[in-house]
């Protein structure tokens, strides 16, 4: 994120290195009961539709109620910059508290109920979030969705699988509805320079996470080297049985596949870095308008 | 529960599990002795071995290694004042102090066998606390954390030496120097002076290693003999450590207890515990004359805290998967490469495995100290050795040390600045624990109270929490000024001379001014929440660094902040001038940018031996060739880097 802002920090430039293997990743927010009515923390839910009727509701209520809600965050310019912008587009009232150091420390800060709102990425939602879901003390709201073969968003299958809650014993088992489904049902258009801004920051911080890179002048045949290594890995029963719970369900990826990630991470188009650095300006007299690169 | 205990104490002692375990504890006394290489080195080094092995090996081994580091790295802090862990500082005050005496195996003593007691006792409540632990360990909200770094600081008062303006100034010195790099709140950078190594802020273990070893090396340089004064005691002196701890199991279950709780609080950090268990003796003790100068518990109460520590860092880290200590973050990383994951299962349906990693702690404390009991008598030996000869392999080993905290040149040009500052602390009686422990706290406090102030409002003085930690801090400072630690109380004593030249002394405060006002200057450039907290602090000491100065100008010869160590020591205890380490060491860097470390420390060796210890040829290469290669070896084997010249 600070290299796609200009953050003037950044001293190193990705265009002096290539892919080597690349994979996506996601993330789920996710809310505290506390703030949430009893009708609707009690609500049982069968499908992915009913979730997000769910989750908009829910959404619907902290607007109505106008609930400020804080938001532990490493730093506006990380990656939390897609979240907290997912929140604004969402009309949340949410105050971002900075300073935390990791992720880790926000989920902390959400168990001890100092925030009652928060995101993972999908392996932490995962292995940490999901029992906080199933012992009531967390209401997932929307993930930030997967990128088919197209660039298309859909539904992170990663969660598919998971539970979104336990009612009167009732383990509930469906897939968290995507930002976009629920932007889009609260009377919002997926098109404009919102919503395109939305979209290219999250391709690029969770769709092009994970990138193993080299140095470009890297001899192919170390690279080669590389790719045997990884496909062989990739063969190994072990990593197919602790895949999913360490990594989700994305696919790790080499070659042509992996420049396209990359390509996804490294760059934004300039009306919305523009606009999410003016964003920025405005929401947290963060000044990086002056610092674009040449 | 109790069959689930004994089924994993079972399991570990079979021959292959025990065997790996022991192979932990034995890397980890190596590693831990070696001041600077922590758990990372040892973990880097069982990283090949640990894929493939079974789980409850792996764990074993991984326990194994970061139990005994806060054990064996007392060798250092007692043996060469050379603080071997960022727990075991404290321990170098009186451990040292002792060791200088010739009783440094009763130092050894005590400190292992308080480390044996905390380990166990940690142990013991990890035992019994790790299932209902959770609720507990979430009381401590953001507003806790900052009251805690709040008690944490005021153990400053029984730290700061006889003038309490001094120590404020040093304390308040060390958090500014602490707030240097990105603001917590904002990502601001504050006094970078456009250094990027400065950007991440200071490394603990370089101010450590310059505000408590440099000093004493240089000191031990122009003293020109061996550390012990007088001869060691070797075994007899052990067995009077252990029976001083005996005397004193109380005090140590006291500080085995503080080191649980702060370990158990995730966001405290390891660094502090040894200096709180510290101010925790000094306090409650009734005389305080000898502390600073070899009281023996001063030793156990930080060594029985800091082991201790551990037991209670397991607690997070397991239950949360968030590390409760620097050692703890390797723990954890050494977990995800064996394909456990830390959590709330970790108490339900992998119990077996806390319990397994709970014998393994036990055992380990206990191997650990027996071993480094065994050991204590022997090794006391080098403190009789003439310093001229051992100062080189100090000078290397510290160097070395701090160079492991980022791998960049800049670490040994800072240890060298921050040397010279400590230097003058020592010389002058400023308290250099109170800069250290300010240093420590300062990023936690500022982030911890940024936190809570947006969380709760005013209304964080209200948790009940808060309101304890906070009567706790009170009566902290109360007993704090029934008495404090000087170093320096004996040659205060002494008559004075009629007048001392005040000029250095002067100069030394003035530059301390400078560096405030330059604090506020850089502040004004930040944003509100990136400023708030060093403006704060910086208009807060400002006041008593002027009062400082206009003492030094115009108050009486009497003032216990006038003092001067160079002054008022008998002629001809100092054989070489101030600056001759310093050159010295200065030398030995500036050779280093041009060839690379290895064949600049061996000049330097040999330099040194020829010139200032006047060994003969064959002696001096011997020397040399000793010391090179066990760097060498440690280098290659642990894979570590040393810097390199511009031509090598």
């Amino acid at each position: 994120m600070p290299y796609l802002l200009d953050d003037p920090r950044v001293r190193y430039d990705y265009k002096k290195y290539k892919p080597v293997m690349a994979y996506p990743t996601g993330g789920v927010a996710y809310v505290s009961p506390a703030i949430v009515s009893e009708e609707l923390r009690q609500l049982k839910v069968t499908s992915v539709e009913e979730q997000l009727e769910k989750s908009v509701r829910i959404i619907q209520e902290l607007i109505d109620g106008n609930i400020q809600l804080k938001y532990g965050s490493q730093g506006p310019t990380s990656l939390d910059l897609v979240t907290m912008f997912s929140f604004d587009l969402l009309n949340l009232n949410v105050q971002a508290v900075f300073g935390f150091r990791g992720r880790g420390a926000g989920r902390l800060a959400f168990e001890r109920g100092e925030v009652k709102i928060d995101y993972q990425t999908s392996s932490a939602y995962l292995k940490n979030s999901i029992p906080l879901v199933e012992n009531g003390e967390a209401i997932p709201l929307f993930s930030f969705g997967a990128l088919d073969e197209n660039g298309q968003l859909i539904r992170d299958e990663s969660f598919a699988n998971s539970p979104v809650g336990i009612i009167d014993g009732d383990t509930m088992k469906v897939n968290v509805p995507h930002f976009g489904e629920v932007y889009e049902r609260l009377g919002n258009s997926l098109s404009g320079i919102e919503w395109d801004t939305w979209f290219a920051f999250m391709s690029a911080g969770f769709g092009g996470m994970k990138l193993l890179l080299t140095p470009k002048e890297t001899p192919d045949e170390i690279i080669a080297e590389f790719h045997a290594g990884i496909s062989a890995m990739k063969e190994d029963p072990e990593y197919q049985r602790n895949k999913f719970k360490a990594l989700g369900t994305y696919k790790q990826v080499i070659g042509k596949p992996a420049d396209k990630i990359f390509d996804l991470a490294t760059n934004v188009g300039q009306a919305e870095k523009r606009y999410m650095k003016n964003w920025l300006k405005e929401k947290y007299d963060l000044n990086l308008m002056t610092t674009e690169k040449k | 529960m109790l069959d689930l205990v004994l089924q994993a104490l079972q399991t570990l002692f079979t021959p292959e599990h025990f065997m790996y375990l022991l192979l932990g504890v034995l890397l980890g006394l190596v590693i831990g002795i070696f001041p600077g290489l922590g758990g990372i080195a040892g973990l880097s080094l069982l990283l090949p071995f640990l894929y493939g092995m079974d789980e409850v090996s792996a764990l074993a081994t991984l326990i194994g290694l970061v139990a005994v580091i806060p054990t064996s790295a007392t060798f250092t802090s007692v043996l060469m004042g050379i603080p071997g862990s960022s727990s075991s500082q404290a321990t170098v005050l009186d451990g040292f102090a002792l060791a200088k005496k010739g009783q440094a195996s009763r130092a050894l003593g005590a400190a292992f066998s308080s480390s044996l007691l905390g380990g166990l006792f940690g142990v013991i409540i990890l035992t019994f606390f790790v299932q209902i632990a959770r609720p507990m360990i979430l009381l401590f909200g953001s507003a806790e954390l900052f009251m805690l770094a709040i008690f944490g600081l005021s153990m400053v008062g029984s730290l700061s030496g006889k003038s309490l303006v001094k120590g404020v100034v040093a304390c308040g010195f060390g958090i500014l120097v602490g707030s240097i790099g990105a603001a917590p709140a904002t990502g601001e950078f504050r006094m970078t002076f456009g250094i990027n190594y400065l950007y991440d802020g200071l490394p603990l273990a370089v101010i450590a290693l310059s505000i408590f070893a440099f000093p004493e090396i240089s000191e031990l340089f122009r003293k020109e003999t061996a550390i012990a004064e007088e001869t060691d005691m070797g075994k007899a002196g052990m067995l009077t450590g252990v029976k001083d701890l005996i005397k004193n199991k109380w005090l140590a279950l006291r500080c085995a207890g503080i080191g649980t709780i702060v370990g158990a609080i995730p966001g405290m950090g390891g660094s502090v515990v040894d200096w709180i268990a510290y101010g925790h003796v000094v306090q409650t003790t009734k005389d305080k004359s000898q502390f600073g100068k070899g009281d023996i518990r001063g030793v156990i109460a930080p060594e029985s805290a800091n082991n201790a520590k551990e037991g209670g860092a397991l607690m997070p880290t397991l239950l949360f998967g968030i590390p409760g200590s620097g050692s703890m973050a390797v723990f954890l990383g050494g977990m995800v490469l064996i394909g456990i994951e830390a959590g709330p299962s970790m108490v339900t349906k992998d119990i077996d495995l806390t319990y397994t990693i709970i014998w393994s702690l036990a055992i380990a404390n206990v191997i650990g100290a027996g071993l480094s009991l065994f050991l204590a008598g022997p090794i006391s030996k080098l403190t009789q050795i003439k310093f001229s000869l051992l100062a080189p392999f100090m000078i290397m080993v510290i160097s070395f040390a701090a160079f492991q905290s980022t791998k960049d040149m800049m670490d040994l040009w800072m240890l060298l600045c921050f040397g010279l500052i400590g230097i003058f602390m020592k010389r002058f009686g400023w308290s250099r624990p109170a800069f250290l422990i300010g240093f420590v706290l300062a990023t936690q406090a500022e982030s911890y109270l940024n936190m809570s102030v947006q969380f709760y409002g005013w209304e964080m003085f209200w948790r009940p929490g808060v309101i304890i930690i906070m009567l706790l801090s009170l009566i902290s400072v109360y007993y704090s000024r029934k008495g404090t630690v000087d170093e320096n109380a004996e040659l205060m004593k002494k008559e004075m001379p009629t007048e001392l030249n005040r000029r250095p002394q002067l100069i030394f405060a003035g530059l301390i001014l400078m560096f405030i006002l330059v604090a506020i200057f850089d502040s004004w450039q930040q944003s509100f929440l990136g400023k708030v907290f060093t403006l704060s602090i910086a208009y807060a000491i400002l006041p008593f660094a002027i009062w400082l100065i206009w003492i030094y100008l115009k108050g009486e010869a009497t003032n216990a902040a006038i003092f001067d160590a160079e002054q008022v020591s008998e002629a001809g205890t100092f054989k070489a001038p101030w600056y001759e380490p310093i050159l010295w060491i200065g030398g030995l860097y500036v050779v280093s940018l041009l060839t690379g470390f290895i064949p600049a420390i061996m000049l330097f060796f040999i330099a040194f031996f020829t010139l200032k210890a006047n060994t003969n040829v064959w002696r001096t290469a011997l020397l040399t060739a000793a010391g090179t290669a066990f760097l060498m070896l440690f280098g290659y084997f642990l894979n570590l880097e040393f810097p390199q010249g511009i031509f090598f």
